[in-house]
């Protein structure tokens, strides 16, 4: 009926095991392998099975790097078995909680019976979550045909930009969360404990990842990757990091990073699955992750007390990317930035990890292949003339002599000199533009042209 | 350097350390309750021009020389520019001279560093990582002038709106700032 929303997919092994010692010849436990998708939906117990509680775990199993891992087992109660036609159990495809619902013939035509049932046997997110799910299956709530809509409109307009997408897709999430909590209100205050009231926006947050992130995902990346190919800046990362994994000294890695060979693979293993991920607050997790194992070998790697600072981890960070090629950073800080809640956002420590990836991102498209990278010392001489309404404009980088470019940029009369210098700074690629200024020179006499003079107009007053 | 003192430090008070470059330190003054995020920025020259990334949210930052070396007090001086440039007035400022221990190999004068402190609108303290010297203090103190800032935007805020949010600004972020590289080797031991 629903498949999708439960499917489990995924290229690793997903296991299941029905824990219950008076069940030991009742164990099920299906392992699959080189498929792209799995659908686990329901377990079914035979009508001879003992009416007791069973606890269902589920985990998984990833393959990293010739590495397995595996999830943290999570065991939760399913109701007994009803003793008629088997008990059917519903699993949810959560990696953290598995969610066992009852599937009854009540369900459909009411909502309020199974949410309660299902409190007494599950977690705390479980009702919620379930809950929540059922209402975007059910069409009657009208909540499920706002999704479906807004997913079928969104997926229609194939050139939005992705920016403009995903604060929609933001505000459609917040609304649905306030719209679901609005039409449940009552019924989550009088069964709920007030802590458990408190996470509901956070589950709810989850489960909005699901109906909405997910089946946008794709048309997401979409559209980012057209975008950043028209601005040329998927082109100019991946030629960089080219570049980069051949001058290390580039970065200002300080240290021997080749004692870290082994922390590598796991660091970009976080990476990948980052990358692998749908759910924004996932890849924040991994990419947390793998700035923690940064941390790590930084550590292991420095010896020197244990110190390190932002000095030692971003020049790691940015190698970690070099060396992994991951050529869609942008898009991915930029997919989280977009999609994460404001909240969230302000978190101190998410905001750092965003902001060490934005960093990376942003000294790796600075770097030039063709010349060294600009620093702050360098200093841009600019020798402007005038063509009509051109300017040519001559650019010296100051500390490489050989290099002068030569531009003719088209100069309106009402260009202010900021208007200019952010025009050029785009021209020349410079990260910094607000360390450079046009100067005017006359006989020798340096003045500092203000933000707001227009060079046109100097031009015809000299 | 400051930082891994900060880190132990405040790991005594059960502070939670998720990662030696960012900090949360839950302080409680004058009955409001505050959470100070200390961020550390990369100082290398080569990510200065990312800086903006770090400290265009931030309300206050702490700029770190070493006492031994002129050159981490010039690349200060750097970074004052460029914060007040591109945050204006709204930033508080805090210059520690870090390694006061050594107070023998001293080559940036007292004075000069106080004076230029006073000079930009920032307030200079002497600390020791080394020896707990004066880092209390210093994060004490630049959390109740970034505090009084906000409530003093915040004032004006409402006396120019006629209707008033009442939204409490309690997250305070703090730049902290490592000058030089070699400001640090020595002391890490």
């Amino acid at each position: 009926m629903d498949n999708t929303f439960f499917s489990w997919f995924g290229t690793d092994n997903v296991n299941i095991a029905i824990k219950s010692p008076k069940l030991a010849h009742f164990h099920l436990c299906r392992r699959t392998k080189k498929k792209k998708y799995y659908e686990i939906l329901y377990l079914v117990l035979p009508p001879t099975a003992p009416i007791v509680s069973y606890q269902v775990g589920v985990w998984r199993e990833y393959k990293f790097y010739n590495k397995w891992l595996s999830t943290k087992k999570m065991w939760s109660y399913i109701c007994e078995n009803d003793g008629n036609n088997g008990q059917r159990c519903r699993l949810s495809d959560d990696k953290n909680v598995c969610i066992p619902e009852v599937w009854t013939k009540e369900r459909s035509d009411s909502l309020d019976q199974p949410l309660q049932k299902t409190r007494e046997w599950c977690s705390l997110a479980a009702p919620i979550r379930s809950f929540a799910f059922q209402l975007a299956t059910v069409k009657r709530t009208g909540f499920g045909e706002k999704v479906d809509r807004f997913i079928s409109c969104t997926m229609e307009d194939k050139r939005a930009s992705p920016k403009i997408v995903m604060s929609n897709m933001r505000q459609f999430m917040t609304g649905m969360k306030n719209f679901v909590v609005a039409l449940t209100e009552k019924e989550f205050k009088r069964t709920l404990t007030s802590t458990e009231y408190l996470n509901l926006y956070a589950i709810l947050e989850r489960v909005m990842h699901k109906l909405v992130v997910r089946p946008l995902k794709e048309h997401l990346y979409k559209l980012f990757v057209e975008e950043y190919s028209d601005t040329g800046a998927i082109q100019l990362l991946a030629e960089n990091i080219k570049y980069a994994r051949k001058h290390p000294e580039d970065i200002g890695i300080t240290f021997n990073i080749l004692s870290s060979e082994e922390s590598m693979d796991e660091i970009c293993s976080y990476l990948q699955l980052m990358q692998d991920v749908y759910s924004p607050l996932e890849k924040m997790d991994c990419l947390r992750k793998s700035i923690d194992s940064i941390v790590k070998a930084v550590k292991r790697s420095v010896n020197r007390g244990g110190m390190c600072g932002a000095d030692e981890i971003l020049p790691f960070f940015i190698w970690v990317l070099v060396q992994s090629g991951m050529v869609a950073a942008e898009i991915q800080a930029d997919y989280m930035k977009g999609l994460l809640e404001q909240s969230e956002l302000d978190k101190g420590e998410v905001g750092y990890c965003l902001t060490t990836l934005l960093t990376a991102v942003e000294y790796l498209k600075s770097i030039n292949p063709s010349r060294t990278p600009l620093r702050m010392e360098t200093r841009t001489v600019l020798q402007v003339e005038e063509i009509g309404s051109k300017m040519k404009i001559i650019v010296l980088l100051n500390d490489i002599s050989d290099s002068i470019l030569i531009k003719t940029l088209l100069v309106k009369p009402n260009m202010t000199s900021e208007d200019v210098c952010k025009m050029i700074a785009r021209k020349v690629r410079v990260t910094n533009p607000q360390d450079y200024a046009l100067h005017k020179i006359i006989d020798g006499e340096e003045t500092i042209l203000d933000a707001l003079d227009c060079p046109q107009a100097i031009l015809r007053n000299i | 350097m400051v930082l891994r003192y900060v880190e132990d430090k405040f790991n005594d008070q059960h502070i939670q350390t998720l990662q030696a470059t960012f900090l949360n330190k839950k302080l409680n003054i004058g009955g409001k309750r505050i959470n100070l995020a200390i961020w550390d920025t990369a100082g290398q020259e080569r990510f200065h021009a990312l800086g903006p990334i770090y400290y265009r949210m931030s309300n206050g930052a702490i700029l770190v020389y070493d006492i031994t070396d002129e050159d981490s007090f010039q690349k200060v001086k750097n970074w004052v520019k460029e914060l007040k440039k591109m945050l204006g007035s709204e930033i508080c400022l805090s210059i520690a001279g870090n390694k006061v221990d050594l107070d023998k190999e001293r080559n940036v004068p007292v004075e000069v560093a106080e004076e230029y402190a006073k000079a930009v609108g920032a307030i200079h303290f002497h600390t020791s990582a080394k020896q707990n010297l004066g880092i209390e203090e210093l994060f004490l103190e630049l959390t109740q002038r970034m505090m009084e800032r906000a409530q003093a935007l915040e004032l004006q805020k409402a006396n120019e709106l006629t209707r008033t949010n009442s939204m409490r600004r309690n997250i305070v972020i703090v730049d902290e700032d490592e000058p030089a590289p070699p400001t640090r080797s020595c002391c890490g031991t």
